[in-house]
């Protein structure tokens, strides 16, 4: 091509129309209303459009993955006083129904939004459940027992007593599951781990049998973590100094052998707490020493070599302590630690060399002291954060979850949203409430505008009304009184 | 292109339109920024390389050109002015500099009449994106801000023969990278 073509296809080409004012607005409110700015607005509002309605070559924009909004799942006193000290387990099927199971009584909802179903369970210091379908089974302790649950139904299907095993005071229950096999392991307090294995679904077990035994006083922080693996059953415990001790067994339990933990450099404390999981053939461990970091180590090789992540939490990132119980899941090949006082839950994609903060605690109010958290095979993420404001404790229940994009507005709707939104910067607050209410009357469709509208603006005023007209139509609390745990509370 | 010639002799003036917002007529500035803000969008987008950005400076240059006097000078040398001005200032915050990796995916430019070729067209929204940003200004001034190479030298502040051959330079670079038709 020469110059002159070029200077040619230059001349017969024109700048792409900007996205703004496409049409003049056709309405004016106020005498008052600044008209540029209104223009400007509309102008930008249409940028907006142009990104959002016409993706490049007209693909649909793909379904996005973001935090819903919390839901309560319980803010009366009595549940959140003394049974929340114990243990906590987050869990979620694979029709979307939600249990979060604690000491002796559980909370269930058939989708993860309120109201949640309070059932009584006898027994406390649940275990991790296994998830079947609709069902989660776990085992209680005081209650020895292993209790099986309809989540969608939100009954008990079966429970069922366990061997007592010859220990002391029992503190810690695990329990994992392969086809009709499941596995258990309980720690006492004096430091007995003892492992007991049932062929049927969990209908009859075998006695009870010691297999390792941790240090004195370790197990009140329920510190071993037990595993099954594509390489086998794994268990974790602290013995006496700071060694990481390990059994493995790849006969179902009928023997165990013993297997190198990875060592930890002594500025670093000593363990106490462990928690593992398994991506593929990789076992993943996770552990609190008592200088307070985490830390965190990888296998590939049935444990021969532990290589240590990038995760190395100090003090004031972290505050995992005995209810912590739900601190690293794994699904769709992604880790998900949880379970740190007051911050939100971290994910790592590529196996525990990065890892990224979730924003799930987002717009919540409140010391968040607690979050179990559940990974599902999708990657998707949930959390139950617990928190307290204002001397009142609140259970919540939130998402991670993949949204559909909303259908695009009608070129009418698309006018209205864009107009309305112009008139959010108005000073007349009559013409804003009109604006703002036209908005919420437009519901989903409109969100996508808001948000990018919210996203691109500095304007503080400007901010605040949008997260007003986003709260109203997102959460659907156009009319009664916003939670006071969030951050649209007045 | 007839139509658009009578369009412009019958208009009125930019400090026709100007004049009459300032006395209250709004709809005079609507027409004043039709007239001009795909220009200005392209010239920014050209600085920017951010569609935010961009979006952000023509409304800041309308504002501006709303609240001050254009002088006797060219309207249209007076918005480029000023929105090069405010595309500098805002080079400078590191906001600025984390978008613009964010490049613009989207078209510049499009087809001003029937019969451009599609393919052609393409390849010059890719080419326009990689000439260096004295010769891309040199082009968006010159070609789609209707500015003559003096007055787009009053512009960028550089003398009207480096305007000159960076516009060349500029279609020279165009003519390397796109092959034309095979």
């Amino acid at each position: 091509m020469t110059r002159d073509d070029v200077e040619l296809l230059l001349r017969s080409t024109r700048p792409v129309p900007a996205p703004f004012l496409q049409a003049p607005l056709s309405r004016a409110r106020g005498a008052g209303a600044p008209r540029l700015q209104l223009a400007l607005a509309a102008g930008f509002l249409l940028a907006i459009v142009g990104v959002i309605l016409a993706p490049p070559g007209g693909r649909r924009a793909p379904a996005e993955r973001r935090w819903l909004p919390p839901v309560e799942i319980s803010t009366v006193d009595e549940d959140l006083s003394m049974d929340v000290m114990g243990c906590q387990e987050l869990v979620r099927t694979s029709s979307g129904a939600a249990a979060l199971i604690s000491d002796r009584k559980m909370w269930l909802s058939r989708d993860g939004k309120a109201p949640w179903k309070k059932i009584e369970i006898p027994g406390w210091h649940p275990s991790a459940p296994v998830v079947e379908g609709d069902t989660v089974s776990f085992l209680t302790l005081a209650v020895w027992q292993y209790l099986t649950v309809d989540v969608a139904k939100g009954e008990i299907v079966s429970r069922v007593r366990l061997p007592r095993p010859s220990m002391g005071k029992q503190w810690t229950p695990y329990l994992a599951a392969s086809g009709t096999d499941r596995y258990a392991v309980v720690c006492g307090l004096g430091g007995p781990l003892m492992f007991l294995r049932s062929a049927d679904d969990g209908r009859t077990w075998n006695e009870p049998r010691e297999i390792a035994r941790t240090g004195d006083n370790q197990m009140f922080y329920h510190n071993p973590a037990f595993l099954l693996s594509p390489g086998g059953l794994w268990l974790f415990y602290v013995s006496e100094g700071r060694r990481i001790d390990c059994r493995r067994s790849v006969d179902r339990g009928e023997t165990w052998a013993a297997v190198e933990g990875p060592s930890i450099a002594a500025e670093l404390g000593r363990p106490v707490i462990l928690r593992a999981t398994a991506i593929g053939d990789t076992v993943h461990l996770v552990c609190l020493t008592d200088q307070h970091r985490l830390l965190h180590f990888s296998a590939a090789d049935g444990g021969r070599t532990w290589v240590p992540g990038s995760l190395d939490l100090r003090e004031n990132e972290i505050g995992m302590g005995p209810r912590s119980r739900t601190i690293l899941r794994s699904g769709a090949g992604r880790l998900l630690l949880s379970g740190i006082y007051g911050a939100p839950p971290r994910v790592s994609d590529d196996g525990g060399r990065t890892w990224k903060e979730l924003d799930a605690l987002d717009g919540i109010r409140g010391d968040v002291d607690l979050t179990p958290a559940f990974i599902g095979e999708d990657g998707a993420v949930s959390i139950a954060p617990r928190l307290s404001l204002n001397s009142r404790n609140y259970l919540l229940f939130r998402e991670w979850a993949e949204v559909p994009r909303s259908a695009p507005l009608d070129e009418r709707g698309r006018r209205s949203a864009e107009t309305n939104i112009a008139h959010l910067s108005e000073d007349d607050i009559r013409s804003r409430e009109l604006a703002a209410s036209e908005l919420v009357a437009l519901g989903v469709p409109a969100l996508p505008l808001l948000r990018l509208a919210l996203a691109q603006t500095s304007d503080p005023e400007r901010q605040a009304r949008l997260r007003d007209v986003l709260r109203r139509i997102e959460l659907r609390w156009p009319d009664a009184q916003v939670p006071e745990w969030w951050q649209g509370a007045r | 292109m007839g139509v658009e010639l009578i369009d412009r002799v019958t208009e009125p003036s930019d400090a026709d339109l100007l004049k009459a917002h300032r006395g209250g007529d709004a709809a005079s500035f609507d027409a004043f920024y039709r007239r001009y803000r795909d220009r200005l969008f392209l010239y920014a987008r050209s600085r920017t390389r951010d569609d935010g950005a961009a979006e952000d400076l023509v409304n800041e240059t309308f504002l501006r050109a709303a609240q001050s006097a254009a002088g006797s000078g060219s309207l249209a040398s007076f918005l480029f002015t000023v929105l090069r001005r405010l595309s500098i200032d805002r080079a400078r915050s590191e906001e600025a500099l984390r978008r613009r990796e964010q490049s613009l995916r989207t078209q510049w430019v499009e087809a001003a009449a029937p019969g451009v070729d599609p393919d052609a067209l393409e390849e010059l929204n890719q080419a326009l994106r990689t000439l260096p940003s004295e010769q891309l200004e040199a082009v968006v001034l010159h070609v789609y801000g209707d500015l003559t190479f003096a007055e787009a030298a009053e512009v960028v502040g550089v003398p009207p023969k480096t305007m000159m051959s960076r516009y060349a330079y500029a279609l020279d670079r165009l003519a390397g990278i796109m092959k034309g038709p095979p």
